[in-house]
């Protein structure tokens, strides 16, 4: 599957946030992208997935060359897009598994309930959940690493085609960074699924392999290159202009 | 006579008690028509009775009507007014100058129900309230030291004209025991509700009082609830849904009397259509509740624009040092943010925002602990989702949304 952002230009509230950006992401590809905080790296994340209070003023999101910026959030699931939220919403009343499983129908996934059972256990277990969360209601009460680890469970069970993931370290110890990275890339493989990965820190690229990095500032991609960009911004900063 | 016959007087009963003669709740108030008399309706109330008792699949302990009351077990007797004598009438702990409302039942009742639990017993009971005219009923309920009660009431009414459905709780929590009441009130559009409470927790006792509402055109309710004993614990909850042009006014104290005693109100609502609720949670600490805790929190969803919330808990803490005391409002549409969410993992968003209100209204059902009445009490709240509709039940039917199982007793 092809994404393409097409010199997207986005607003919010009526006040530009995105200002012409444009990214393809390829099957298999590891996009990183990177920014200081208010760049617009959340906003163009929610533009992707549809977010009903953005405004795309101009440009244009493509899969597979067709245009998606009408559609619906869930219809953009349905197609195989997946957001990871930095901030996951809590739903108290609604369990884990109820959601789990209404979503992962809603997408199409027609494995048995119990083969899907069965997936939630074993990628519980990969990501170090708690075996208790999943009779909880959809992150209520979970701490920040729980909601990080939740989310990509969901991913794993949704399976998407292109998976954008906002900040899945913040607030991650050491081990859960690990813990997320080595999972997300395992499900990558097993999915060829394109990844934008939104991330302040380097530290969670030390267990991934992206090829591509973009950095963002100020609603705009002003730099581009490979891995080796991480060490120049750890060393000299974002260096804007 | 109507309720506005009693809240123009001008007395006011306590201060610190807000109560029907306070101007702030007089405001935002319900009316609902109260009868002179009460009695048989017209015919087909037992074969209502039984198609209650067919839905639900349980064996009621007691099924008390408009037309005639019925105990299977011994243990509730029932009373008829007129053979009544001053013990009962005057074992009544609801007293007339705390509210005129209570005496108003109290003078009204057709039928005393009275349930006495001996030191230690342990019971569950299941009642049924069906009419088809107007019924009003006082309950009287106490527990001895280290008892235990479960007590699920259903309302229900097939009523083809204007009736209302009238009832007091007066329940007495002994040292150490626990009660948990649940009221599901599902009548029809041509019935109004008052209903009222006044329960007492002395020493270690614990009262847990579910209260849904989703029925009848107007309910009014009326408790007063004392934490009254030291680390007694009283948690009250309360849910309405109300479609169409249901009107609801809850208006629910809770004291803190004593050292380390815990009250704790939970006030829920949805509303769709033109539907109003009013939210009047009081919580009272006293000057002896050294170490109390206190909660007030309400919460809730408007479906509609025409649909309209007045949430109003308030406090009064006499004792200002060393006591917890809380309270808080909050009332929106759904939430955006939530839908969004819920939308981009595939979800339709018809559906998103039935999950978002199934979630909101499971939260209040969940505190439920008798997990039939908590099924049935869900299933009707689906139903009404589905439909709107209110009254008649037209799926009381346990939907095994929790046990996964058998609902039967």
């Amino acid at each position: 599957m092809l994404l393409e952002i097409k010199n997207l230009h986005v607003e919010a509230e009526g006040k530009e946030i995105v200002k012409g950006v444009s990214l393809t992401i390829k099957d298999g590809e590891q996009h990183v992208l990177m920014g200081p905080n208010g760049s617009g790296k959340t906003t163009l994340a929610k533009a992707i997935m549809g977010h009903p209070q953005l405004k795309i003023t101009e440009g244009d999101i493509l899969l597979d060359g067709e245009s998606i910026k009408e559609l619906k959030p869930n219809e953009r699931a349905k197609r195989g897009i997946f957001l990871e939220f930095q901030n996951p919403t809590e739903i108290e009343g609604l369990g884990m598994m109820n959601f789990l499983n209404t979503a992962r129908g809603a997408v199409g996934r027609t494995q048995s309930f119990k083969e899907f059972m069965g997936e939630v256990k074993e990628t519980s277990e990969r990501l170090k959940i708690k075996e208790d969360l999943m009779g909880r209601s959809l992150n209520h009460g979970f701490s920040g690493g729980e909601k990080k680890k939740t989310e990509i469970l969901q991913m794993a069970i949704l399976q998407p085609k292109i998976a954008i993931l906002d900040e899945p370290d913040s607030g991650l110890d050491v081990d859960a960074v690990k813990v997320v990275a080595e999972n997300v890339s395992a499900i990558q493989k097993k999915t060829d699924a394109g990844l934008l990965l939104i991330t302040h820190y380097s530290r969670i690229l030390n267990y991934m392999e992206p090829r591509f990095l973009h950095i963002m500032h100020d609603g705009r991609i002003v730099r581009e290159g490979g891995k080796e960009l991480i060490e120049d911004i750890e060393k000299n900063g974002y260096q804007f202009g | 006579m109507s309720y506005a016959d009693f809240v123009n007087e001008a007395t006011q009963y306590y201060q610190s008690l807000p109560y029907e003669g306070n101007d702030l709740y007089k405001k935002y108030s319900v009316s609902i028509p109260l009868p002179e008399k009460y009695g048989t309706g017209p015919d087909g109330i037992d074969s209502f009775v039984d198609l209650i008792s067919e839905k639900t699949r349980i064996k009621f302990d007691a099924v008390i009507t408009d037309s005639s009351a019925k105990s299977l077990n011994g243990m509730i007797r029932i009373v008829k007014a007129e053979e009544t004598d001053d013990r009962v009438r005057e074992s009544k702990i609801f007293r007339s100058v705390e509210s005129k409302l209570a005496a108003y039942v109290n003078g009204h009742a057709q039928y005393f129900v009275l349930i006495e639990m001996p030191k230690g017993s342990k019971e569950k009971f299941d009642i049924l309230f069906a009419n088809s005219g107007s019924l009003s009923v006082q309950i009287i309920v106490t527990l001895q030291e280290g008892s235990g009660l479960r007590l699920s009431e259903i309302y229900a009414s097939n009523s083809r004209e204007g009736s209302t459905v009238s009832v007091m709780h007066e329940i007495s929590a002994g040292r150490s025991a626990e009660v948990e009441l649940n009221a599901l009130h599902n009548e029809n559009e041509k019935t109004s509700v008052l209903n009222l409470c006044k329960a007492n927790a002395v020493d270690g006792a614990r009262i847990n009082a579910n209260y849904i509402y989703c029925g009848g055109s107007a309910t009014k309710a009326v408790g007063i609830l004392d934490s009254h004993g030291h680390s007694s614990r009283i948690d009250v909850t309360e849910f309405a849904y109300g479609s169409v042009s249901q009107n609801f006014d809850l208006n629910t104290i809770i004291l803190n009397s004593t050292p380390y005693s815990i009250a704790d109100l939970n006030s829920g609502v949805v509303l769709d259509d033109a539907s109003k609720c009013m939210l009047k949670g009081f919580a009272k600490v006293s000057e002896m509740a050294k170490g109390a805790n206190s909660r007030i929190t309400e919460r809730g969803i408007l479906l509609s624009k025409d649909a309209h919330i007045d949430a109003l808990p308030d406090m009064a803490i006499d004792y200002s040092n060393e006591v917890k005391a809380t309270h808080s409002a909050a009332t929106s549409p759904i939430d955006e943010d939530a839908l969004f969410y819920l939308t981009s993992r595939g979800i339709d968003e018809e559906k998103a925002r039935k999950l978002f209100v199934t979630a909101f209204i499971a939260k209040y059902i969940s505190r439920i602990d008798d997990p039939v009445i908590k099924e049935i009490a869900m299933s009707v709240m689906l139903d009404k989702l589905d439909t709107k509709a209110f009254g008649i039940i037209s799926d009381i039917t346990p939907r095994n949304i929790w046990m996964g199982g058998s609902n039967k007793r």
